[in-house]
């Protein structure tokens, strides 16, 4: 059976919850994701957002995780990108956003 | 530019976006290798922009998409893009702007080496799109000669 396009989850565990992303993100489930990371950050919980396994992010999906960085800010709670992967990473520089997140660990270097 | 043409029409929904890119990263990826991406990103949020901003007026259901490959570049059109009224609408954001909107566009702008807008033929009132991109060794070369001048 092959992989789902997108995916995310909440993973469960001691810390903040954490939001695990993958596949490839874009127009079309962009509003999903924006969906699962807007609740808990309206009701003030940290939120941490794995991105290891994100094959693919356009434009839409790097406004919600600006979204996210704003809402938190806003929230006055942590808001974190984990282990972005080389997709994820290369847009993020292409928009020169990389420094605007909190980001922990990089793919293939996991958090230490 | 004279070269192989490869085309692909989908539905205008944002679900075929996906097929949209495995057409044409299958396409590209022996010609741009590592570079590919980026062409695929700037290709996607086109067709993106196309979806959620194209005006209804020009009544048009699909994304029709191609490719003209040659020994120097490859030219994207994307047919129907938008209507003369719409071009001044078009416009990238300030990145200082941390906010959603408008980065589809720099996106573009940024990744490709031409963007333009072509009236179609017949049908005048409609302009299509089209980006173009030199191959990774054409703008090696022309790199070359212009250091040499």
């Amino acid at each position: 059976m092959a992989a789902p396009r997108f995916d995310v989850s909440r993973s469960s565990g001691p810390g903040p919850l954490t939001l695990v992303v993958s596949g490839q993100v874009d127009m079309a489930v962009s509003p999903r994701l924006w969906d699962e990371m807007r609740k808990p950050l309206a009701a003030k919980e940290p939120l941490r957002v794995v991105l290891r396994d994100v094959t693919y992010i356009d434009s839409s999906g790097i406004a919600v995780l600006v979204q996210g960085f704003k809402l938190a800010k806003k929230s006055s709670v942590a808001f974190t990108l984990v282990e972005p992967s080389r997709a994820v990473a290369s847009v993020l520089d292409l928009a020169n956003l990389r420094e605007l997140f909190d980001i922990e660990g990089t793919a293939g270097k996991p958090p230490a | 530019m004279a070269g192989k043409v490869f085309a692909l029409s989908v539905p205008a929904d944002a679900a075929h976006l996906v097929a949209v890119r495995a057409f044409f990263e299958a396409l590209l990826a022996p010609l741009f290798g590592d570079a590919t991406p980026p062409l695929i990103l700037a290709l996607d949020e086109a067709c993106s922009n196309a979806i959620r901003h194209r005006d209804p007026a020009l009544r048009c259901e699909t994304l029709d998409v191609s490719a003209e490959i040659d020994d120097a570049a490859v030219r994207f059109t994307l047919g129907s893009f938008c209507s003369h009224a719409d071009l001044p609408k078009i416009k990238p954001r300030e990145l200082a702007d941390v906010r959603p909107g408008g980065l589809g566009t720099y996106f573009i702008a940024k990744i490709m080496d031409k963007v333009g807008y072509e009236p179609e033929t017949g049908r005048p009132e409609r302009l299509a799109l089209v980006l173009e991109k030199a191959l990774p060794r054409a703008a090696d070369d022309r790199a070359r000669a212009a250091g040499r001048e």
